[in-house]
């Protein structure tokens, strides 16, 4: 198995104990060197937008949370689609949210950029399986 | 000669006409023959020349008999010359006596004598004068033997020449006188003839018409005077009806050409009185005038008669033709003579066809033979016949009659003729056999009614009953004799009609109650007619039964109606134009439309334009499958005030049945049903939402500290503080499988089951993927048996939540002790199943427990640490599908589950 470096990535939720918890257990885990950390989705696509033009600044990958106030998963994945395509290839989009719902995990794994689905809370386990797939 | 043969002289114009013509040849001859001697004559006269010539005389005598020979030819002085003719041979006679004397007679005497032979022969044109011829020369021939004794040559000359001269001045006196007194005999005759004639004769002018002369029949015909006041006037003035200058001159042409003409005409007496006459012209030739012999005789009579033969001719063949019965005469030959109508319509013709024609002519002769038997007995036998009924087929049609056949003498017929005179008694035949049955048959019904039948006189005293009437009242036929109507009737239940009719004699029918023998009562429904002659008969049936009956269908009907009225549904009927002939009054309070608005209309007038298609298309089914139900589920139907009621239809197609001849609807209002099933759905929605939720904020929390637990591990290298961290963790674990759990159970009760095609290596697959992390899974070995043989559709989510939760039950309680622990799982399915049996070596369950395992929130161990829901949820599940799960279980021992859920491929399709 060949060790994948992912250089950072974009945590989007807007519970902030979630994002703490989620950035400790990337940086113990030393899964990532740079990790962007964004409490609402309005916020995450504002990001996207002011850096389309700059790749290098851009994540690798984007943990993303449905369940969020205004721009929930699936506004922001809506939205995302309307971005350039170098943006797409770079930034590949994981979900990472409580919810098992089935309903929920068929509607998200429907768009292209998005990778995997992972259950809270993010394990170290999960982030292996995570690298395998890259 | 006779006077018979003068008036048939007279009479027979034509007779004298050929005997004319006779004479004319006679002379052809007379002059060719003195012709051809007069040239020999002069041939060979002429060497004698004497002083005297008599070849001049001869050539004058000769040149006066041609000129009269000639002469005789021109018609106008035929009759004159006859004369001259005897003097021309008594000239010549004397001419050759003077021959004689003279010595010229020669050589040329034998020429002379062929003359005169033939003369004589022409002269002497009848016995008399040939007679007389002979007389003469007898005579001469003996006085010139005497006087002359010459040779006997000379002497037969001389005589013979003696004789005709003799013969001639005979003849010619004779014939003078002859023909004078024939005249006077012909006129005699004639005037006999023209006045004695019992016919009016005229004599006319036939170029003025103005009458000459008449009989003293005339003078009486027209009734006249004297004869001279018919002479002088024209015919016209005899006649009725004048005739135009035209008609006389087509008359006069007529006469003219045939010098004949009979008519008959109307004439007038000088009276005026007119009479009809046949009236014949004759013409008559007088010397060169032409007259007309008019004989007219009075034929008034005759033509009277005639005319009423005929007319009573006629009345006898309009009576006959009018009399419906076949007349006919035949005359012994067996042709028709007199037929009417009625004969000719048997052989489909008119009966002028038949006069003269045999029955042979109109049908086949050998049917005729046996058809023609009695006419021949009667003309044989001269007597007549009477056959009281015969049967005759014509032309395929059968006639019965009575017949006489009287024989007929025509005259002059040695054998009679017959008159046959028939009555069609077919109808009175038929009838009488009609009567014959219908008497028949009255008695048999009076005998064999079910129907009691008795007659009464006018005071209601019984004359004769039948046998039904006796057993209905228990009487004997002797017993009814004595009694009154009166006695066998309630008569309080004589209802007002019965009197009423009785006493205006109209025929009724009733009801009431009759008193039997034994005095019991029944009631009876009485059909009572006056006949004739004051008797009254009546029919009375016994209507107990049909009373109790009517009771029963009227308590029957009064039910269902009020079954049907108080209904909370609508029951129509409706004919096959779709229209409402009958509505259950339920309709005013579901609708609010009334009976009367809506009987009539069509049923389509109740939905709106949604509703129409559905219905006809419903309709259509229903009567498409004749005495099936068909239900419709949820139509929108209209109410009065424009509102809409949900029904639900159940019609069956009853057109073909004879009493109800409609499609019944039965409309059930589901309205409220359906409202309540809405609200339902709608709650159910909400809850699944709140549940989703709910489920959602409880889980995130947990998550996060889940995630912190995790994290506080990673950062801590304390080993009291990961014994707490685990104990948190566990106790975090379980608070998050009982909300999936619930989550499960809410969605299972609530959402609708969503049929797809199921792979079950991947179920399997992804169940143990998810199970892979609980505790102790990794001790565990899982034997998998999937056998997929067909395509199998169910639930995905329930499917998965029942392998879930059988797997990890199985895991969960199993023991790990003295064994080496395995799953057992296999999974089979054909057509109609799919069979899951998740076996294992686990710890099992009591049997005090094994009944309750399903139950809600029941933990039957006490080493569990689960919610208590997930069998419950599996028996759910498997209930919604359609399934079912057995358990058999051994403490200790182990555990066996068996699901059975059924393949929705049907629901797909």
């Amino acid at each position: 198995m060949k060790e994948v470096q992912v250089n950072s990535v974009m945590l989007v939720d807007d519970n902030d104990t979630d994002n703490f918890i989620h950035k400790r257990v990337i940086e113990l885990t030393g899964f990532a060197k740079n990790i962007i950390v964004k409490n609402s989705g309005k916020s995450a696509l504002e990001f996207l937008e002011s850096n389309k033009s700059n790749l290098d600044v851009l994540p690798d990958l984007i943990f993303l949370d449905i369940n969020m106030p205004i721009v929930d998963g699936f506004v922001f994945l809506f939205e995302y689609e309307n971005f350039p395509d170098p943006v797409k290839d770079k930034c590949k989009i994981v979900i990472l949210s409580s919810s098992d719902s089935k309903r929920d995990i068929d509607r998200i794994v429907d768009n292209e950029y998005v990778i995997n689905f992972i259950t809270k809370p993010l394990s170290e386990e999960a982030l292996d399986d995570l690298k395998t797939i890259l | 000669m006779e006077i018979a043969d003068l008036i048939l002289t007279a009479k027979d114009e034509r007779n004298i006409k050929s005997r004319k013509s006779d004479i004319s040849v006679y002379r052809i001859i007379l002059f060719l023959t003195t012709a051809f001697t007069l040239l020999l004559r002069y041939l060979f006269v002429k060497e004698n020349p004497e002083a005297f010539d008599p070849l001049s005389i001869r050539l004058v005598l000769s040149s006066g008999l041609i000129l009269i020979l000639v002469l005789s030819f021109i018609w106008k002085y035929r009759d004159k010359i006859a004369y001259l003719n005897y003097l021309v041979i008594f000239s010549y006679s004397i001419y050759i006596l003077f021959l004689i004397r003279r010595n010229y007679f020669a050589t040329n005497y034998l020429l002379e004598f062929i003359l005169l032979i033939v003369i004589i022969c022409l002269a002497f044109q009848n016995r008399l004068h040939l007679k007389i011829y002979l007389a003469c020369i007898f005579i001469a021939f003996f006085i010139s033997a005497f006087l002359y004794l010459d040779s006997y040559l000379d002497i037969f000359v001389k005589t013979s020449l003696i004789g005709i001269f003799c013969v001639a001045i005979v003849t010619f006196f004779n014939s003078r006188f002859e023909i004078e007194k024939r005249l006077e005999i012909r006129e005699n005759l004639l005037n006999t003839i023209f006045n004695e004639s019992p016919d009016a004769m005229l004599i006319a002018d036939p170029s003025s018409s103005i009458i000459l002369n008449c009989n003293e029949r005339a003078i009486s015909i027209f009734k006249i005077q004297d004869r001279r006041d018919l002479i002088g006037n024209n015919l016209n003035f005899l006649l009725k009806y004048p005739n135009s200058t035209g008609a006389w001159n087509n008359l006069k042409k007529k006469v003219d050409k045939n010098r004949f003409l009979v008519q008959e005409l109307e004439f007038k007496t000088v009276f005026g009185q007119t009479f009809w006459g046949s009236e014949a012209i004759t013409e008559i030739q007088v010397g060169t005038k032409a007259y007309w012999l008019v004989r007219i005789s009075d034929i008034t009579e005759r033509v009277k008669d005639k005319k009423t033969i005929e007319e009573s001719r006629k009345i006898l063949n309009q009576i006959i033709d009018l009399v419906p019965h076949p007349i006919f005469l035949k005359d012994n030959e067996g042709r028709f003579v007199i037929v009417n109508k009625t004969v000719a319509d048997r052989y489909e013709v008119v009966p002028e066809e038949m006069v003269g024609k045999k029955d042979s002519d109109f049908i086949d002769p050998i049917l005729s033979v046996e058809l023609l038997k009695d006419d021949r007995e009667v003309i044989e036998n001269a007597r007549e016949k009477f056959i009281p009924e015969e049967s005759l087929t014509f032309l395929d049609r059968n006639y019965t009659y009575q017949t006489i056949k009287i024989p007929f003498y025509f005259e002059d017929a040695t054998k009679p003729g017959v008159l046959s005179i028939s009555i069609d008694i077919t109808d009175l035949k038929e009838a009488e056999k009609a009567i014959r049955e219908s008497e028949s048959k009255y008695k048999m019904l009076m005998e064999q009614a079910s129907d009691g039948i008795y007659l009464t006189d006018k005071s209601g005293n019984i004359l004769s009953v039948n046998a039904k009437a006796c057993e209905m009242f228990g009487y004997t036929d002797q017993e009814f004799q004595k009694l009154n109507v009166r006695s066998l009737v309630d008569l309080k239940s004589v209802k007002e009609e019965l009197i009423f009719a009785l006493f205006n004699n109209e025929p009724v029918i009733t009801e009431l109650v009759c008193k039997r023998k034994d005095n019991s009562e029944f009631t009876v429904e009485l059909s009572a007619t006056r006949l004739d002659g004051g008797l009254l008969q009546g029919i009375i049936r016994d209507i107990t039964a049909r009373k109790k009956l009517e009771k029963i269908l009227q308590d029957n009907e009064k039910k269902f109606r009020a079954l049907i009225e108080n209904s909370s549904d609508i029951i129509m009927i409706l004919n096959e134009d779709f229209k409402i002939s009958y509505v259950s009054v339920s309709v005013a309070r579901i609708l609010g439309h009334t009976y009367i608005s809506l009987v009539g209309k069509t049923i389509f007038d109740l939905f709106d334009h949604e509703g129409i298609d559905k219905i006809s298309k419903f309709l259509s089914e229903t009567i498409a499958c004749p005495g099936q139900n068909q239900t419709a589920e949820e139509l929108k139907i209209l109410t009065r005030n424009g509102s809409s009621k949900i029904v639900e239809i159940v019609a069956v197609n009853l057109l073909s049945d004879p009493v109800i001849q409609g499609i019944v609807l039965n409309c059930h209002d589901i309205t409220k049903r359906k409202n309540t099933e809405n609200e339902l759905i709608n709650t159910n929605f909400e809850l699944d939402s709140f549940v989703y939720k709910a489920s959602h904020d409880l889980k995130a929390p947990l998550r996060s500290v889940m995630g912190l637990i995790k994290l506080a591990k990673l950062e801590s290298k304390d080993s009291t503080q990961h014994m707490y961290l685990d104990m948190m963790s566990k106790s975090v674990n379980s608070l998050d499988t009982f909300i999936k759990d619930l989550t499960t159970f809410s969605r299972n009760t609530r959402l609708d089951i969503e049929a797809n095609i199921i792979d079950f290596s991947i179920v399997l697959e992804e169940s143990l993927n998810n199970l892979k992390y609980m505790e102790h899974a990794e001790k565990i070995r899982i034997n998998k048996s999937v056998d997929i043989n067909v395509n199998f559709y169910s639930d995905l989510t329930r499917l998965s939540t029942i392998v879930n939760n059988l797997i990890s039950n199985a895991i969960k309680y199993h023991r790990f002790e003295n064994n080496i622990p395995y799953i057992n799982i296999s999974i089979k399915t054909d057509y109609e199943k799919a069979e899951i049996v998740v076996e294992d070596n686990g710890s099992g369950i009591d049997p005090l427990h094994i009944n309750k395992i399903f139950d809600m929130f029941y933990r039957a161990s006490e080493n569990s640490y689960g919610s208590g829901l997930g069998l419950y949820i599996v028996k759910n599940a498997v209930k919604k599908l359609g399934g079912s799960i057995d358990v058999s279980s051994e403490l200790d021992e182990g555990s066996s589950f068996k699901v059975v859920i059924p393949n929705l491929v049907n629901d797909i399709n």
